[in-house]
């Protein structure tokens, strides 16, 4: 590789480095601002997840969906489209995850059923905010966003009205037996069986992507989608596709989330998993291989602030904070720029003396 | 018919001006940047956190002077809203118009930060991460007019209500008048729709594009004070529930014109109220009804763009 | 080389001094070498010469918007730096952009004071004032437009007033119009033409930049040639003829043959009929063109950019929609295709605007090579892509076309701009194609790489292939072609069955309108 393209390759490395160790520092002031056993609850954070098993399962738990929604961000932005569908499609996907298994109370087969209606639903609600740009050129960040919001409120009210759970509270439904979830791997540890379908997914994210002519249209429609238009490719319908696919994969991993790790279905435990997609895509560069380091990264997070909760009561938006500020700063393209400009330049002139000699 | 009938009632109206306020003044901070040719997507951020300085500070400045009155607490309040509203729109601007982030994403990340940054602030001064309730603070008062209060059928629906309505609508006048009868109003335009021209006659389109967010953030941090210092008298977790982005469709569908954001925000208002009203009817679910603004929005949007598509085959058939 | 002509008309004296500029942008490529310019007050001077001689640096150089590295600028007589436009204004050279910088939601009076806001009680925009002023302009230079319409409402001809009235109202004692009469009708020229010799009898000076001739004998007073970078020559236009400009602009220092057989061309590939377009604002562009291309032929299209090459070539490939006329490939019409069809009928596309189509500069060489038959069975096994293939075909063109990169997963952004032409080139030739559209494929890009295109271009013919050479560059279009038609206002102004007859001269004057040939010779292009 030349000199100056090994000297950008560092600096992008260096630049996610840097904004990592930057959100980290934020993280320890404001636990430092929690606490006053700071470095017992910054060791919890950054030990806390791998004591012991049941932790580690936790934290696999969390991997899980983050692969999920970190696939389907990579295949949906890498077109140029900046839809946020995959929080809606998402908890949609475990909602019906939910309600199809308490429908069909046949094991193993309700559970296929389940995924695969929230797949196929996740990727028509993909479709709203897609069809929307293509045909009338309206804003996907705003209407998926809005079709997020109809989403929550829709499915609060179909679970109070239709699948309560008349014994409980409102906002949940009622339990599904064990032969209706999906198995854990080892008992009473929340690694199940939903990890083969995370995995799955991603080696299919990254060959789709990757290694078939519909993903490289994708990636091609995102670089330049005047080249793209050049070279022949129908625009158009690349926009829809990766949207569509992206809005499946997402509604696969709500519903495997819900069957996995839950037993009853409430709002508000499904919450985020689409946003914190964004960031997963981001740290993986839009990489589904890559994805499951940086899942695994975001997932340690969210664990680690668990932690600190049960043991300094920290509150869990720690992760929040540090994951958008990680987005804002690995957004930033100038970020170093005078370094890495100098870098360039010192070694431009380098080269030209070695040539001089 | 009888619901046709409570339509009219002043209560009914003052439900539509209460969901009307903070839409109204995001949308004309969503409107200011636009015109500049930027799309804000931090709108929550800002509302959120100028919803929560606002009450920590108006309510903590009692606690530590207990003797300065009421009046002077509720302004203090309002002065760390605006700042606070002013704080975010400056990180929006240095990130994506100097480190040239996508400010999409930059949004995006500002929305996510200042809802769990809120409940974090929270914790950290009231141990609490739902309300604010156990702090007390101070409102903006409702407004009687002299005069007009007394005009039968129209005072009551007039008169009556919480002074940021008509601060809403004072801004929208200012605004307009800013952005269509003041030099830099012109400039701001001319920046959002051809940064080159406005270049080539030597004005720095940089620093315009910067001053258009810091005056949105201004504008936007009253729409959040309203949440929790006009409509409520504490500040709770996701207040802001999304207005920032019914406003920018508000704003979208107005054409970024504030007259017309100002019938736009009515109009979501009037949604608002109208679900509102149906759901003490026992009508329609509470659920279903809190998802018509966002539902309106999206028809909203299609409007928008079928209109703005129809005007471009226009020009091109004219041919 | 420098020939002064005869006499020089008295009109006052010398108010801008252009001195030995010589500018060299940082990939070596000297656009200016030892440029004289000299303007008197109230002088319309012309400034003339082909693509890429040097006219638009020397003007940016005079703007501000570029540094030279040697000479000097002489205002009144007194040199200065001229450090940004802003400074230029400032110092009283005013420039009317080809492309208008004019905000179109606003009303004329706006844009005149846009940057000069008149004010009324300090915070308020006085736009009665701001209309004053401008009725005060227009009315002084006799340039009439009103004030309160908005600029995206008024025609072509009077947002070119407001550009021009813009730059005296802010002072300009200079005024630079670069080629302003592309974008008018025949009688908004008359009008433009009216109004500046007026504008310059009040003292003002003009730089008309054009390559329209007749344009030049009607309204100037004296010209420079610039050819290649140098100062070709000064003359007094009323002493001398168009056929005696064109000689001065039209010529090449060196002529680079090309080792080419003749060319034995057979039947018909491409045939143009009757092809009229329009831009955005009505004017046409494309005025009833026909011409045919065939197999085993280059057919070279000469003309100074803009007479509608760009459009030709979009409208055959796909690009833009074909609304008046025919085209057909090999019989069969493209009318109505998609990019994709069009290019499964063999036919390939370099386009003159490299890194806006010809490449996705951020991805790879190898994703760059493959973006137009990714998609064959060839290249996919079932669902999956067949890398092994692509990479194995990849680096066979990498290697025929001499692509220097590190390997093919390497950024095209990081290539050399003559290696990123060769892969446009590499793909574009590679996939068999039985018609290509070749549009400026050597511009901008260094010798060797020149050279190796060019050489590529006449194997293509030799192979068979019907390639239609767009080029601006007259040793390309000359040595190349086999045949050549040249464009000149939207029409074909001649055919030139024999290129290697064709000499400099002639093909200048054709050009630049100072001839034109009978329809029924052109029509024989289109047999």
């Amino acid at each position: 590789m030349s000199s100056s393209a090994k000297i950008d390759r560092r600096f992008d490395i260096l630049r996610t480095a840097v904004s990592i160790v930057i959100a980290l520092i934020i993280a320890f002031i404001l636990i430092l601002l929690a606490t006053d056993k700071p470095f017992d609850a910054i060791g919890g954070f950054i030990v806390g997840p791998f004591q012991n098993l049941r932790r580690f399962g936790d934290l696999v738990g969390y991997w899980i969906p983050l692969v999920f929604t970190g696939v389907s961000v990579c295949i949906m932005h890498s077109s140029g489209q900046a839809s946020m569908i995959m929080e809606g499609a998402f908890m949609t996907g475990a909602f019906l995850g939910q309600i199809v298994c308490l429908q069909i109370m046949i094991p193993v087969l309700g559970q296929i059923a389940a995924v695969l209606t929230a797949g196929i639903v996740g990727g028509i609600l993909a479709f709203i905010p897609a069809i929307m740009k293509y045909r009338w050129n309206a804003n996907e960040v705003v209407s998926s966003i809005m079709l997020n919001n109809v989403l929550t409120n829709v499915i609060l009210f179909l679970v109070n009205n239709f699948f309560k759970d008349s014994k409980q509270g409102s906002n949940q439904t009622p339990r599904l037996p064990e032969e209706m979830l999906i198995p854990k791997v080892i008992d009473n540890i929340n690694i199940h069986y939903g990890l083969f379908i995370a995995i799955a997914v991603l080696v299919f994210g990254y060959f789709f992507l990757f290694k078939s002519k519909w993903g490289y249209a994708i990636r091609m429609c995102g670089r330049n989608m005047d080249f793209a238009r050049y070279s022949g490719m129908a625009v158009g319908a690349v926009i829809l596709y990766s949207q569509i696919i992206g809005g499946i994969v997402a509604g696969i991993g709500g519903a495997t989330f819900q069957l996995g790790m839950l037993d009853r279905y409430t709002n508000t435990s499904v919450i985020n998993y689409g946003w914190d997609g964004i960031v997963v895509a981001m740290l993986a560069n839009y990489n589904p291989l890559s994805v499951l380091l940086s899942a695994f990264f975001i997932a340690y997070i969210k664990k680690g602030s668990d932690v600190m909760q049960s043991i300094a009561s920290i509150p869990t938006q720690v992760s929040m904070i540090v994951q958008a500020i990680l987005i804002i700063l690995i957004a930033s393209k100038l970020f170093l720029e005078g370094w890495r400009h100098r870098a360039i330049v010192k070694n431009a002139e380098r080269e030209l003396a070695k040539e001089g000699n | 018919m009888e619901f046709l009938a409570s339509l009219l009632a002043p209560d009914f109206f003052a439900a539509v001006f209460r969901a009307f306020v903070p839409v109204c003044f995001a949308a004309l901070g969503g409107l200011i940047t636009r015109r500049a040719g930027i799309l804000n997507m931090a709108l929550e951020a800002m509302m959120l956190w100028s919803a929560l300085l606002g009450v920590i500070f108006s309510g903590y400045s009692k606690v530590w002077f207990p003797d300065l009155p009421d009046v002077a607490c509720l302004l203090i309040g309002m002065v760390a809203g605006i700042l606070a509203g002013l704080l975010v729109s400056s990180i929006l601007a240095f990130f994506s118009l100097k480190l040239r982030a996508n400010n999409i994403l930059v949004g995006i990340a500002l929305n996510n930060m200042a809802d769990g940054g809120s409940c974090y602030l929270m914790f950290l001064l009231l141990e609490t991460q739902s309300n604010t309730e156990t702090l007390t603070s101070f409102q903006f008062p409702a407004v009687n007019i002299p005069l007009i209060q007394d005009i039968p059928v129209i005072g009551p629906i007039l008169s009556g209500h919480n002074l940021m309505f008509y601060l809403a609508v004072l801004a929208v006048i200012l605004v307009y008048i800013f952005i269509f009868k003041t030099p830099t109003g012109l400039r701001i335009r001319a920046v959002g729709e051809n940064p080159d021209a406005a270049e080539s006659v030597g004005i720095k389109v940089l620093n315009i594009k910067t001053m258009a967010v810091l005056l949105s953030g201004f504008v936007t941090a009253f729409g959040g004070m309203y949440f929790s210092m006009g409509y409520m008298n504490f500040f709770s977790r996701n207040m802001t529930a999304g207005r920032g982005f019914i406003a920018l469709a508000a704003m979208n569908l107005s054409n970024a014109n504030p007259i017309g954001t100002f019938f736009a925000s009515m109009l979501f208002g009037f949604c608002d109220g109208i679900g509102t009203r149906l759901s003490t009817l026992g009508a329609f679910s509470t659920d279903l009804i809190k998802a018509i603004p966002y539902a309106v929005t999206m028809l909203a949007l299609i409007l928008y763009a079928i209109i703005r598509a129809r005007k471009i085959n226009k020009i091109k058939s004219a041919r | 080389m420098a020939e002064e002509m005869k006499g020089s008309v008295q009109m006052g004296d010398d108010i801008l001094v252009l001195e030995n500029i010589t500018k060299v942008y940082p990939n070596g490529f000297v656009a200016n070498k030892d440029v004289n310019l000299r303007v008197k007050k109230g002088e319309i001077h012309a400034l003339v010469g082909e693509n890429g001689a040097g006219k638009t640096t020397l003007m940016k150089v005079l703007f501000g918007i570029e540094n030279a590295e040697e000479g000097r600028i002489l205002l009144r007589g007194e040199e200065v730096q001229i450090k940004n436009p802003i400074d230029a204004i400032h110092k009283g050279i005013g420039m009317v952009h080809q492309h208008f910088m004019l905000v179109p939601s606003l009303t004329v009076a706006e844009n005149m004071v846009l940057g000069i806001e008149p004010k009324k009680g300090g915070l308020f925009f006085d736009f009665e004032e701001a209309v004053r002023i401008t009725e005060e302009v227009s009315k002084k230079y006799n340039l009439i437009v009103d004030p309160r319409a908005k600029v995206e409402d008024i025609p072509v001809g009077n947002k070119q007033k407001v550009e021009i009235l813009k730059a005296l109202l802010r002072g300009a004692e200079v005024l630079i119009l670069d080629e302003p009469t592309a974008v008018l009708t025949p009688q908004e020229i008359k009008q433009l033409f009216v109004e500046l010799k007026n504008i310059a009898k009040m003292g003002h000076s003009i730089i008309f930049i054009s390559h329209h001739l007749d344009e030049v004998k009607e309204l100037c007073d004296n010209l420079t040639v610039l050819r290649l970078g140098k100062t070709v020559g000064t003359a007094v236009v009323a002493d001398v003829t168009e056929q005696q400009i064109s000689k001065m602009m039209v010529g090449r220092d060196v002529v680079l043959k090309v080792e080419k057989t003749p060319a034995k061309p057979k039947d018909v590939v491409l045939r143009v009929k009757n092809l009229t377009i329009k831009n955005e604002f009505g004017k046409t562009i494309v005025d009833n063109v026909s011409f045919s291309v065939r197999e085993g032929e280059i057919l070279g299209m000469a003309g100074v950019e803009g007479n509608g090459q760009v459009e030709i070539s979009e409208t055959i490939t796909g690009l833009a929609p074909l609304n008046n006329g025919e085209i057909t490939v090999n019989g069969e019409t493209i009318k109505g295709k998609s990019i994709k069809k069009i290019r499964e009928m063999q036919v390939s596309h370099i386009s003159q605007d490299r890194m806006t189509y010809g490449v996705a500069a951020d991805a790879a060489v190898w994703e760059n090579i493959v973006s137009d038959r990714f998609y064959k069975k060839e290249y996919n096994n079932g669902v999956l892509m067949n890398m092994k293939k692509i990479h194995e075909d990849v680096a066979r063109y990498i290697k025929e076309y001499l692509v220097k990169c590190d390997d093919d997963g390497q950024a095209v952004r990081m290539l050399s701009g003559g290696n990123i032409q060769k892969v446009v080139v590499a793909r574009e030739f590679s996939n068999s194609p039985k018609l290509m559209i070749a549009n400026q494929p050597t511009r901008g890009i260094d010798v060797g790489a020149t050279e190796f295109i060019r050489k590529k271009l006449v194997e293509l013919r030799d192979q068979g292939v019907a390639v239609l050479l767009i080029s601006a560059d007259l040793n390309e279009v000359l040595e190349l072609s086999d045949s050549l038609i040249v464009m000149n206002g939207g029409k074909i102004a001649a055919y030139l069955p024999d290129a290697s007859t064709v000499t400099d001269e002639l093909l200048g004057e054709y050009m630049l309108g100072v001839k034109t040939m009978s329809e029924e010779e052109i029509g024989r292009v289109a047999l």
